[in-house]
């Protein structure tokens, strides 16, 4: 299966990915890779009623998620969407490489620093993009497709982060 | 009692109370949460459960959002999730939302009544003008 878009959200799927990514991304399916929306029934009946008819969901977890992404059969074009950094770097170390990864939101909760309005980090979410860099993988903050890119680690160590 | 509420990203479910009054009064029974940017699911999810409160069969709502799978149609959907004196309608519109205030203003319909009602119309309130 082809990656269009590897996006962070932890709103998974919800307005700009539905008016703005499915189509910037070119995707026919929208994979979600999350333990808890797999295993939670409230989740997946939500994300299905969020997913546009026009394209097909799969709600995985992590595991599920990698094991799709290496299948040589599986057809189609995917945005793929993960929760946080950690679930990201999780692919990431199982092969998916070749992507920019999209942040789109990770906001504000308790104990987090500001960013961006859309892009709070915990001390343990900064340690996690330096672990993805150290893979070779690079991610950007942008929110919607037609939003100025921001580079992770450039907005990170320009707030003394990393 | 039937109640409505009107959600939105930004302002637009205040601006249609202020339409809402202008066309037929000040309404007791509708309530807005907006969403606003920088606002966390969390903190959105407690406003409704705010307005909300404990729901039961004489505190029933219907909410009004702008639109499917949007965060404010996500976060409240938890308050529908098998409860049936909560019902959710996405796609908010002007005359759909006249409509509801109208209808449940008697509190004679029960709720499953008014949303069925409302549904079969929704189609008719968006169309290409013939003229």
């Amino acid at each position: 299966m082809q990656v269009g878009v590897f996006r962070i959200d932890d709103r998974l799927i919800h307005g700009q990915v539905v008016t703005a990514w499915i189509a910037n991304a070119d995707a026919d399916t929208v994979v979600v890779a999350d333990d808890k929306a797999a295993g939670d029934e409230f989740q997946r009946t939500l994300l299905q009623m969020a997913t546009p008819n026009t394209v097909k969901l799969q709600v995985l977890t992590v595991e599920e998620a990698k094991a799709l992404l290496a299948d040589p059969d599986a057809q189609g074009r995917a945005l793929l969407l993960v929760r946080g950094p950690q679930q990201a770097l999780e692919l990431v170390r199982a092969g998916l490489k070749d992507h920019t990864i999209n942040v789109g939101n990770m906001n504000m909760k308790k104990g987090k620093t500001k960013i961006l309005g859309n892009f709070w980090v915990f001390p343990e979410d900064v340690e996690t993009f330096k672990d993805i860099y150290a893979e070779g993988v690079s991610a950007e903050v942008r929110a919607v497709p037609n939003e100025r890119s921001q580079d992770v680690m450039d907005l990170l160590k320009k707030n003394g982060l990393a | 009692m039937i109640k409505i509420l009107l959600t939105s990203h930004g302002t637009m479910a205040e601006g249609m109370v202020q339409s809402v009054k202008m066309l037929i009064g000040e309404q007791e029974h509708l309530e807005v949460v907006t969403f606003a940017e920088e606002m966390g699911a969390e903190e959105l999810e407690e406003r409704y459960a705010q307005v909300l409160g404990e729901t039961s069969a004489e505190n029933q709502w219907l909410v009004f959002c702008d639109l499917k799978g949007g965060t404010p149609f996500n976060v409240v959907s938890k308050f529908s999730f098998k409860n049936e004196n909560v019902s959710v309608i996405y796609g908010m519109n002007l005359p759909v939302v006249i409509e509801a205030l109208v209808l449940s203003a008697p509190q004679e319909l029960s709720l499953q009544e008014l949303v069925s009602d409302l549904v079969g119309k929704t189609a008719e309130s968006i169309g290409l003008s013939e003229i």
